[in-house]
């Protein structure tokens, strides 16, 4: 494919992962994630060596639905530890044990709580990891000449090409007006 | 009373007032029950005890709160810190309001009264239970609590005027080994108090039982406070949405905790399945005191529960607001449900007394801890971590 010495911008026959541009501080990144937002943009990313306030207001992020997964997660654990213990004690191989019903719900409510808290924090972690497309080998953004710097001072805005208001020209004259230096256009 | 980004000026008529309100009210509800006491002692003991170790206990939990925060260098809560310092040190009053106890240890206590029949459990407890060692060890826990409370409101106040980081040096030196005093002591008095009513039981949870209540309550009132406070004009510049969602977590996080430690206590003594142990639940499992049960499982646990888990309802005032007034009532019914079924042990038997003596003792600590919110800046404005609690977001 491409070597990185080769100017981007004069060609067009590959396909289009986006367009970048970095920034020098996260107070900038703010205010160009503001400005990506408000000129219609759905699907642009932010990239910084640490986590920033208020960067999910500037972008507009919708409060992500994994507390849900993780609730419905708790709950099967629950329910799904006491079906397997009142099987298997009240139904499949019945044992008097210290003189207690066969159907202790005491007895169950350990493996009960402990199978909510494995299921819950299962559904958090690896929900976590599969809406955020982890553990990911290889992004198209490492092509960007600086874009490495972004684990060390650089703050960085992606906008993809899939966005249906992306445009080769325009998108990435708007990631200049709003104070991005570096601004290219990155092959998928 | 003067407040970091002042709130607004009328308001500064509300807390005189509210400290006034709060004092008639605690004076005649005091008037009453010592004059229902006179006609009933017996009930006025045992109500006395509840409402004693209901408004004790906020006080004590306000103690664990501000000795937590300074033993985990925490920043967010600098801002809530002078709140639930005013709070513990109305704790040199439970000192005092322990004296009519003191009075009616032979009524609420059978250790402590004469009996004609040998009681061999009783006798081998003797050491432990008698009224002089009860009385030495009220005195030691409640001087502690108050002591420690009122040394560390003291090097907060003195912060404000001088503005020195050493201060707070000295406040986090003093609580760690504090909070192991507080441990010690909490679950003395757990056991002095609350426990030995039916001396025949026992149950070494019972300690952390009592300080996860307290804990809890002092959390609950925290809150409540707060939004009374800001409803009144106060604070609204320097207590954010982001504290409330903080107060929020943690108030799920110790309902979660109570139901733990109070299922363990159970199911240790269901398992087991020892007489002298059971006999406490069994005597709460009777027809009449058996609702009592669901009522805390569902009303402690399960609602607060589903109620505080979403996001949103502990971002929102008024639901926390109803959430903190629901956790105190609980906690009040949980207390009751405790000693109670010593004195009517067929069935629960609500007496105006309960009423008068919990707003008597109720009342008592709103006026007191109004009262020291009046006497100094409601934040702590020397803490050189101040500003920094105030601008906290959670992310």
């Amino acid at each position: 494919m491409s070597r990185r010495d080769e100017p981007v911008f004069h060609r067009d026959e590959f396909e289009l992962f986006g367009a970048v541009a970095r920034f020098d501080d996260p107070g900038a990144l703010l205010k160009a994630a503001e400005g990506v937002r408000k000129a219609g943009y759905e699907r642009f990313d932010a990239h910084s060596p640490f986590p920033i306030h208020g960067i999910d207001e500037a972008m507009g992020m919708r409060r992500s639905r994994l507390p849900w997964v993780v609730l419905i997660a708790g709950a099967t654990g629950c329910v799904s530890g006491y079906l397997l213990q009142w099987y298997t004690s009240a139904i499949d191989y019945r044992l008097i044990i210290a003189g207690k019903p066969y159907n202790s719900i005491e007895a169950w409510a350990p493996v009960c709580f402990e199978l909510t808290i494995l299921l819950s924090a299962f559904a958090a972690v690896f929900g976590m990891l599969a809406w955020n497309g982890l553990p990911r080998l290889y992004h198209p953004l490492v092509r960007h000449e600086s874009f490495t710097r972004v684990t060390n001072d650089s703050f960085f805005l992606s906008v993809e090409a899939a966005d249906p208001r992306f445009d080769r020209v325009g998108t990435v004259e708007l990631l200049m007006s709003l104070g991005g230096r570096e601004v290219a256009l990155v092959e998928g | 009373m003067s407040d970091l980004g002042s709130g607004n000026r009328a308001a500064e008529t509300t807390g005189p007032k509210a400290t006034r309100i709060a004092t008639v009210i605690a004076v005649l509800a005091a008037a009453a029950s010592l004059a229902g006491g006179a006609f009933d002692p017996d009930r006025f003991a045992f109500s006395y005890l509840v409402a004693y170790t209901f408004a004790t206990s906020i006080a004590l939990g306000a103690l664990f709160w501000v000795m937590a925060h300074h033993a985990s260098s925490a920043v967010w809560s600098v801002v809530v810190r002078r709140l639930l310092e005013n709070t513990a040190r109305t704790l040199r009053w439970a000192v005092l309001s322990f004296a009519p106890i003191i009075f009616l240890i032979p009524r609420l206590y059978a250790w402590a009264r004469p009996s004609s029949t040998v009681d061999r459990v009783l006798e081998l407890k003797r050491g432990w239970l008698n009224t002089p060692r009860f009385l030495i060890a009220a005195l030691v826990c409640l001087g502690s609590w108050a002591i420690l409370a009122e040394l560390l409101a003291r090097l907060s106040i003195e912060q404000d005027r001088t503005k020195n980081p050493d201060l707070t040096r000295r406040m986090r030196a003093i609580s760690p080994p504090g909070l192991v005093l507080l441990g010690i002591t909490t679950t003395i008095a757990a056991f002095d108090w609350l426990m030995s009513l039916d001396y025949h039981w026992y149950s070494t949870i019972f300690g952390v039982y009592f300080w996860i209540q307290s804990i809890l309550a002092a959390l609950a009132a925290l809150t409540l406070l707060i939004l009374a406070l800001q409803a009144a004009g106060y604070l609204r510049d320097s207590v954010t949405k982001e504290h409330l969602h903080d107060l929020g977590k943690l108030t799920f996080g110790f309902v979660i905790f109570w139901a733990y430690v109070a299922f363990s206590q159970y199911f240790l003594i269901w398992y087991a399945n020892l007489p002298e142990e059971t006999a406490w639940y069994l005597n709460r499992r009777v027809p009449g005191w058996n609702g009592w049960n669901y009522l805390l499982i569902f009303g402690h646990f399960v609602i607060p529960f589903f109620v505080l888990t979403p996001r949103t309802t502990k971002r929102s005032p008024a639901t926390m607001a109803g959430v903190a007034v629901w956790l105190l009532a609980f906690h009040y019914l949980d207390l009751y449900w405790m000693v109670m079924p010593n004195l009517t042990p067929v069935a629960p038997a609500i007496s105006w007394l309960d009423v008068s003596t919990a707003v008597a003792l109720g009342a008592g600590l709103v006026a007191l801890v109004c009262r020291g919110c009046e006497r100094s800046p409601l934040t702590p404005q020397g803490d050189p971590a101040l500003a920094e609690s105030i601008a906290f977001k959670n992310t």
